[in-house]
């Protein structure tokens, strides 16, 4: 029985913790929400839920304070207590404090909790004591500011906001009947890059496209004698329903079950009946927790039901198909057996794809949190900021997802705290009072690619080369491109405190974000306006599983190298090679830049000196901090999407190795990443090249 | 005495005609020498990996390892510790969720040993292969020196890895 209550109890939290999550979603759209009736029924349905859950496993404190939290919203639905940003503000924090007990009861099952002070501001706000507008300023914590401002600060768009930015707006459903409508409209809108990369082409022959819609968008705004504006926040709202929907549907709430599988035992205190219970219990939930009793590091992923059991249907077509095979080959029908095996390979791909779509989780719950931050910085430091969110409704694998967040926290930080001016700062150099941050998610191949995009100061490239200079990451006589310049924000050893108060604040904890980033094999780039703002760009790939490799032969074997890193490739034949300069050997002349040139055998096995030249090889260019480096091979093969394998079982991992996978001819092949082989190797080599160079000439 | 429990059984198998054995328990197949990829910056011990079923292994030869060279064969090509000569299979050898395959020229039989069968190593406390040899098991036809897999096949390392 203690095993049986202690599994109640670690799914319960589990669920919780989602639960808690939706809840916050719930919170941060109820601000600037024109209509909160459909929000505020969620939420107390959850908090109920939570209550209930909270009580029948036997969290006492838990439960009596989303007592008073349901109370609190029940006034509210009542429209007893009017609802201001501050309100929000105090449920905002209410659900922290539960998310907190949540994971300190994950640690330990019997902790107690002190919750009383949390309680009495929830109940001044329902017993009257406390009023929204002559609320004493001490008393509250440092979010709660007025209603304006706060209000303001949330990440709600107006429509117009959308129309107004400079990116053209595509409509992916030419099916959109413009009936009025607005959220569905919104709902089929997505982005086009109009950055450098955009494709111009594309941008004309969707003008057209985007015209038709948004003459259809604003004639449905005519024909809507509503006269409230059109929150997109309308369309999130509805998307996350559905999905809210999606979800129960497949998985029966299991709290619901929990709490009333306990309320039924401890009711009747019938032994018999709950060993009954606890052997026909749901085996999903069991199953679940015995696998995290075992290791508890373990993570829980939410699956629908519905992907699980189509993965079962395929997998038992592929034993069907197996027994065929096996068949065939006994016979002498050559063709009938190659049509199987054909078959055999969709079947495989289908399932691959389907059981990587497993590991895949929405990114929108992470936005939720970025949401937050921003709100928290903007209302901390007293700044007008809007979050846009565009394009939040995609899928990331969860080791990608994971190592996300800290990144994207860091950057809007920054655009916030730094990058964007003061609302007086900006009144005198006219720009809208209101900073703009937005935070873009879209697809490009197989990479996610994330964009914070502020209207900001932008970064004084000046300054930050005054103070790497100073931080001697460079020589003073180094002669860096701007871009390379604005790129040090993201050295380790540019952030410091000292800098951040004097360089416009930019590059505090950087690099952080940066080594993040190329932890999980993304890009960051950065490119900034004098006066206008900066962009930061993540490039990210969906998954950690698969990437497109490019297979090179060395004279000591084939190795496969990431294509994302690779900038171009370079026939060494067809270039100006010279040999032995500066000590750093070979270089190449390419686009009247100096290239050093490294190969890739020797970056690989430091003591194995290669005789003859680099002449006849092809030669891969990458980016090692800023710089352009050559990296040669023997030949170029092919490319191709490998599978990464790890490197655990009796071979020691080496700095550079992304990993092995295994080729067309079953051979397991090294997978390395030259950029990072280079690293600490290059720099200083080459800027003292590039100066010395750029100083002869 | 109950002496068909999996603890006391050792395989044995043969490196240039001697005899070693390993637990049984943990070995996990034996398999033909696949190809292997070699594996730059790495100890001379260390063939390169394999593709075990998609998953990819180091494999060791543990002729190396210990030290065994070959007998002269011909003429200036004595001490050849790289080309074999009598046909080769790789143990995959598992241990603390770590797989390493071992190399050896053949794998002969199964031994189950009774506790008087086995016998401390005569080895010399200078000896470099001591550390891998727990001790002899005596059988009626030969003396087979039992290796420590963990040691020698340095699986503590691996798993640290693993779990880091």
């Amino acid at each position: 029985v203690d095993d049986f209550e202690l599994e109640l109890k670690s799914t319960f939290i589990d669920e919780a913790i989602l639960n808690l999550e939706e809840v916050e979603g719930c919170f941060m759209e109820l601000e600037g929400a024109s209509d909160s009736k459909d929000l505020l029924d969620r939420i107390f349905r959850l908090a109920h839920n939570l209550k209930g859950g909270s009580r029948s496993v036997g969290f006492g404190d838990v439960a009596q304070f989303t007592h008073e939290l349901e109370n609190l919203v029940l006034a509210v639905q009542k429209d007893k207590v009017k609802l201001t940003s501050e309100v929000i503000s105090t449920l905002l924090r209410s659900n922290d404090r539960i998310v907190e007990m949540m994971h300190t009861l994950k640690q330990d099952m019997n902790a107690t909790f002190n919750n009383e002070e949390m309680i009495e501001e929830i109940k001044s706000w329902i017993d009257g004591t406390r009023v929204s507008s002559d609320v004493p300023s001490a008393k509250l914590d440092s979010r709660s500011v007025d209603t304006e401002m706060a209000a303001t600060a949330t990440p709600i768009p107006p429509s117009d906001a959308f129309f107004e930015s400079e990116k053209a707006v595509v409509p992916v459903d030419a099916e959109g009947d413009g009936n009025g409508d607005d959220d569905e409209v919104f709902q089929e809108i997505v982005e086009i890059e109009g950055t450098a990369e955009g494709d111009d082409r594309k941008n004309e022959t969707s003008d057209s496209e985007t015209q038709t819609k948004l003459d259809q968008l604003s004639s449905g705004d005519n024909s809507d004698s509503d006269p409230a504006p059109v929150n997109a926040s309308r369309s999130r709202l509805e998307d996350a329903n559905t999905g809210t929907e999606n979800r129960e549907s497949t998985i029966p709430s299991n709290e619901q079950v929990l709490a009333d599988v306990l309320d039924l035992v401890k009711s009747n205190q019938q032994q018999i009946k709950l060993d009954e219970k606890s052997r026909e219990k749901p085996t999903a939930t069991g199953a679940r927790s015995s696998t995290l009793r075992q290791d508890k590091e373990d993570e829980v992923v939410r699956v629908s039901l519905s992907r699980i059991e189509l993965l079962n249907d395929y997998v038992g077509e592929l034993i069907v198909l197996q027994s065929v095979i096996q068949q065939q080959s006994q016979g002498r029908d050559q063709l009938k057996l190659q049509t199987s095996i054909q078959q055999m390979v969709k079947l495989s791909k289908e399932i691959q794809n389907l059981s990587m779509g497993l590991r895949m989780l929405p990114v929108k719950p992470l936005v939720q949190k970025l949401q937050r931050v921003v709100r928290d910085t903007a209302t901390m430091l007293q700044k007008n900021v809007r979050l846009e969110v565009v394009g939040d409704q995609m899928d990331v694998d969860k080791s990608v997802l994971d190592q996300l967040g800290d990144p994207l926290i860091h950057i809007l930080r920054n655009a916030v705290d730094h990058g964007l001016e003061s609302t007086e700062e900006r009144a005198a150099t006219k720009k809208n009072p209101q900073g703009v941050v937005r935070l873009s998610f879209h697809n490009e191949g197989n990479h996610l690619i994330i964009e914070v995009v502020d209207d900001g100061k932008g970064i004084n490239a000046d300054i930050v080369r005054k103070k790497a200079i100073e931080k001697r990451i460079i020589a003073a006589h180094d002669a860096l491109s701007e871009k390379q310049i604005i790129n040090l924000i993201f050295h380790a050893g540019f952030s410091t405190k000292a800098v951040t108060s004097e360089v416009s604040g930019r590059g505090v904890g950087m690099d952080v974000v940066k080594t993040n980033v190329e932890k999980i094999g993304g890009m960051v780039d950065v490119s900034t306006q004098l006066g206008s703002g900066s962009n930061f760009k993540l490039k990210i790939p969906l998954s950690l599983a698969v990437i497109e490799g490019l297979v090179v032969a060395t004279t000591r074997g084939r190795y496969v190298v990431p294509l994302s890193q690779v900038q171009e490739t370079v026939n060494l034949g067809s270039v100006d090679i010279q040999t032995q300069v500066l000590g750093i050997g070979d270089c190449m002349q390419l686009r009247g830049q100096v290239v050093p040139i490294y190969r890739l055998e020797r970056l690989l096995e430091s003591n194995r000196r290669e005789e003859g030249g680099v002449k006849d090889s092809t030669a891969l260019l990458f980016f090692v901090e800023e710089r352009l480096v050559a990296v040669s091979v023997k030949e170029l093969m092919h490319s191709q999407q490998v599978v990464i394998k790890a490197l655990n079982n009796g071979i020691q991992r080496q700095k550079g190795w992304v990993g092995s996978c295994v080729l067309g001819d079953g051979l397991p092949t090294l997978i390395v990443n030259p950029p990072e082989l280079l690293e600490g190797k290059v720099v200083g080599a080459s800027y003292d090249h590039s100066t010395q160079k750029k100083g002869a000439a | 005495m109950n002496q068909n429990t999996l603890e006391n059984r050792f395989m044995e198998f043969t490196l240039e005609e001697q005899f070693f054995a390993l637990p049984l328990i943990s070995v996990k197949e034996v398999i033909q020498k696949p190809d292997v990829t070699t594996v730059p910056n790495m100890p001379a011990h260390f063939e390169g990996m394999m593709n075990l079923r998609g998953k990819i292994i180091g494999v060791f030869n543990v002729r190396k390892k210990l030290g065994i060279k070959r007998p002269v064969a011909e003429k200036g090509q004595s001490h050849d510790l790289a080309t074999p000569q009598s046909p080769e299979v790789v143990v995959v050898v598992e241990q603390n969720g770590v797989s390493v395959g071992m190399l050896v020229d053949e794998v002969t039989r199964v031994i189950h040993a009774t506790s008087d069968m086995l016998k401390d190593a005569p080895l010399k406390d200078d000896d470099a292969t001591r550390k891998f040899i727990v001790n002899v098991i005596q059988t009626k036809e030969h003396m087979v020196l039992s290796v420590d897999v963990s040691e020698l096949l340095e699986i503590e390392k691996y798993r640290k890895q693993l779990a880091a």
